[in-house]
This record gives C-alpha cells, sequence and structure tokens, in this order.
C-alpha cells in the first residue's frame, strides 16, 4: 500500500511543522493546493491554525470543499487538527458564524464561561470516554491521562455524546478533546505540538 | 554561546513545554534571518514555538506561521498601528496573536511599555495598553520585565499582579528567573506560564529540577 497522506493546504496554519512531524515518523506527504490531491489519497489530514469563517473560505476558493466530502464519504481516513478539527462539523459560532463541512453533525462553540484564561493555551491531560462510536478508534497510543497540547477559544461540540472521544478539564469546564464518526477523526489538540505523545499518535495515523 | 537550534532540541528533549524564539534587535535593522532558525528547528522539535521580534505585517506573521511558529508575537508594531492586532486576529484567531509588553517602571505602580527592544518610549501606561491589547483581540501576553531581565534576581510580580485579574487571557512572564522556587511563586499566582532564559543557557538548572518543583508544590504539569 502507497503511504500517501494529503495535507490539505488552505493557506492558513502551521504547515511546516505537521509535515516535519509526519516525516518524522516516517511517512510521506503530499500538500493538496487546489483540491486535485485529496480524492485519491490514502489518507487526508486537514490541518489548522487561525478562525473558522476564513478557513473555510479558503478552502471553498482552492476548490477543496467537494474533494473533501467526496473523500470522507470513500472511508479513508480523514484525521482533522484543531481548526480542522472544528470545521469536520456543521458550524461555528466563532465571529458572526459560519458553515463548516458537515462531515460530523454538531458546531464549534466557544469554551463555556470559565475563570480561567480564553484562549485556553496549554498541556492538558485526555480524559477518555469510551463511546460506542469511540470504542474502535484506531489510535492505540492514546491512553488515559496523556498530556497533549491545546490552543483555542472554540471546541466541538457534536449533535451526538457519542461522538466525543475525549476531554480535558479546563478549570470547570470540560473541553472536546477527540471526536470521532466513522473514518472521520478530528483532534482538538496538536499532536504535532504533543512532543513525543503526540508523535506516537501520528504514527498510529500513517498505520491505519 | 551556540547555535540557538542545538539549544532548542535540547530543551526540548528535557521537557520544555514551549520554545520562544525572540529576535531582540530584529526591529533594529530590519532583518528576517529568524524564518530560518524556525524551519530548521521544527525539524525535530515537536512542542510550540512561538516567534517574536521585527514582525512588521501580515505578510510577515504568514511567512513565520508557514516556517513552523505557533503563534507570533508582536510589539512596536502592535504599538505604531494597534489596528494591526485586530487585523491579525481576524486572519489567524486570537489564539495566534500574542502580544509583547516590555515594560519599564514609570512611576510607584505605574509601567511603561517601551518598543525597539526597550530603546523608545510609548507614552503609554502599560495596564491601559495590555487591556487595550487583550480588547482588540490578543490571544495571549508576553511581559518582559526590562529591568529584571538576565539579572537572575527573581520575577517583578508587581505589574503581573495588577495585571492578571484585568485580562482573561493567558500571560507569561519573563525576565529575571533564577531559581525554581520563583517559577513555583509565579504559578501561585495565576500566571499561565513563565518564560526562563540565563538560568537555563547557564545550565543553572535543568528543566527537570524546576518542573518537579512545581509538581512537588501541587501544580499540575505534564513531566
Amino acid at each position: 500500500m502507497t503511504e500517501k497522506l494529503t495535507i490539505v493546504d488552505y493557506g492558513l496554519g502551521n504547515l511546516h511543522s505537521i509535515q516535519k512531524a509526519i516525516e518524522y515518523v516516517g511517512a510521506k506527504t503530499v500538500f493538496d493546493r487546489d483540491g486535485t490531491a485529496i480524492v485519491d489519497s490514502e489518507k487526508v489530514l486537514l490541518p489548522g491554525v487561525g478562525a473558522f469563517a476564513e478557513g473555510m473560505k479558503r478552502i471553498k476558493s482552492r476548490q477543496q470543499l467537494k474533494p473533501i466530502i467526496k473523500f470522507a464519504a470513500s472511508g479513508r481516513p480523514l484525521l482533522g487538527i484543531c481548526l480542522g478539527c472544528q470545521m469536520l462539523l456543521s458550524s461555528s459560532d466563532e465571529f458572526d458564524g459560519a458553515d463548516g463541512l458537515g462531515l460530523i453533525p454538531g458546531k464549534a462553540i466557544k469554551i463555556s464561561e470559565t475563570k480561567e484564561p480564553i484562549p485556553h493555551v496549554g498541556w492538558e491531560a485526555l480524559k477518555l470516554r469510551p463511546s460506542l462510536s469511540c470504542a474502535n478508534i484506531p489510535f492505540p497510543s492514546i491512553t488515559e491521562g496523556m498530556w497533549t497540547y491545546f490552543i483555542h477559544s472554540y471546541h466541538a461540540m457534536p449533535e451526538e455524546e457519542e461522538y466525543i472521544c475525549a476531554t480535558c478539564e479546563y478549570g470547570e469546564s470540560e473541553v472536546t478533546a477527540i471526536i470521532s464518526k466513522k473514518n472521520i477523526y478530528g483532534f482538538q489538540f496538536h499532536p504535532e505540538k504533543s512532543g513525543e505523545a503526540g508523535l506516537e499518535m501520528i504514527r498510529d495515523f500513517i498505520k491505519l | 554561546m551556540g547555535k540557538p537550534v542545538d539549544f532548542a532540541e535540547k530543551y526540548y528533549r528535557d521537557g520544555a513545554d514551549e520554545l520562544f524564539y525572540q529576535d531582540v534587535v530584529a526591529s533594529l535593522y530590519g532583518r528576517n534571518s529568524i524564518k530560518d532558525l524556525i524551519k530548521e528547528t521544527s525539524q525535530n522539535v515537536f512542542i510550540p514555538i512561538t516567534v517574536g521580534g521585527g514582525v512588521r505585517s501580515i505578510h510577515d506573521m504568514h511567512e513565520l506561521l508557514r516556517y513552523g511558529a505557533d503563534k507570533v508575537s508582536i510589539n512596536t508594531v502592535a504599538i505604531n498601528n494597534s489596528n494591526i492586532i485586530k487585523e491579525a486576529v481576524r486572519v489567524f484567531g486570537s489564539q495566534c496573536i500574542v502580544v509583547a509588553i516590555e515594560i519599564m517602571r514609570s512611576g510607584i505602580s505605574s509601567w511603561e511599555p517601551l518598543t525597539m527592544s526597550g530603546r523608545q518610549h510609548s507614552r503609554l501606561d502599560a495596564l491601559d495598553w495590555a487591556k487595550q491589547v487583550v480588547d482588540l483581540g490578543a490571544g495571549e501576553l508576553f511581559i518582559t520585565s526590562i529591568e529584571n531581565e538576565g539579572t537572575k534576581k527573581g520575577f517583578n510580580f508587581d505589574f503581573v499582579d495588577q495585571l492578571v485579574d484585568k485580562v482573561n487571557v493567558p500571560v507569561v512572564l519573563h525576565g529575571g528567573a533564577g531559581n525554581p522556587n520563583e517559577v513555583v511563586e509565579a504559578a501561585k499566582r495565576g500566571l499561565s506560564g513563565v518564560a526562563i532564559a540565563s538560568i537555563l543557557h547557564y545550565g543553572l538548572f535543568t528543566i527537570e529540577k524546576i518542573k518537579k518543583e512545581l509538581k512537588s508544590a501541587g501544580i499540575k504539569i505534564r513531566l
């Protein structure tokens, strides 16, 4: 099997970091900048740093929207990271609101009122939620209490609880850390910035 | 002292939670070579990297992020034109935009932000300025006390003690860390993080030692 992993480059975000992390664990990457490389990929990674509406706008203007949706329907693995995780959802409340990819029903909402600072920036220990949808999530390296790096103000709130595979505590709030529905996975944290533990998760992804 | 990238890799292996690259004189010379450094660092370092110094435009921020920075830190350009904060937040999101405030005491309990690596006065009040940049969307404040920087004589908590209750974004304190106890003290005062340079660069303490102190003081920390 070829290990063709396509990173969706929609002109925002730390593509270099995610690319280096994937190469570090031994896989090759291809960037898609115009929607043409996505559909035939083995795996697709939707990275993200930035604002939701801006990200979606760029995905549309680069003709990547339909190929991503088509790819997701193929059953092959699609992983969204941070903003990429939020864009898997139907919509976001950020700024004036915007539509997402709609691959997991739900929306990105602001982390609920807390005494803690927003954005939420820093390392948190994962709390796993073994729901039906997540029971077979193919990331064996993910374990209870593992430390991952978060940097965000919004988080995913799927319509169905069972799409939430892991959370973390932030003050009195519970923040969504991992969502999944079938072959679609979303990490709110940055595995490429979570040290060796994060690299292990990326290793799991390339082995899928 | 050696190559920055070697320090970066060592600190990564030693358990640093984040790296902060500050090209301290970039604004003075208008240079941009830090991009290559970020690119090299991010080959082997898989923790967040914040980069500051000499950022002059949205385009500069874009470039730094593409080369591997996770956050960009701005100071001089923000004071010269605070609208850039709003624009940067619209494009990259709040979480990406750190405003660095380099403070100098200007009264008994007032501080002035300086620009151009501490060479230029802004005539602003640092507390007002901090609140203003947060209102404009800045996602993090990186406070350097110029008088303490490099002294290893302890942090200046006077300013951040006033600040942390007034803003609801992470505040990182830099300048003066002399030993692990001061880092514990900073965490207890509600700071989100501290930036440490001298005592690590000169090998006086290790990151592991500092983190163990934090953990034994009951602070939740990744070891």
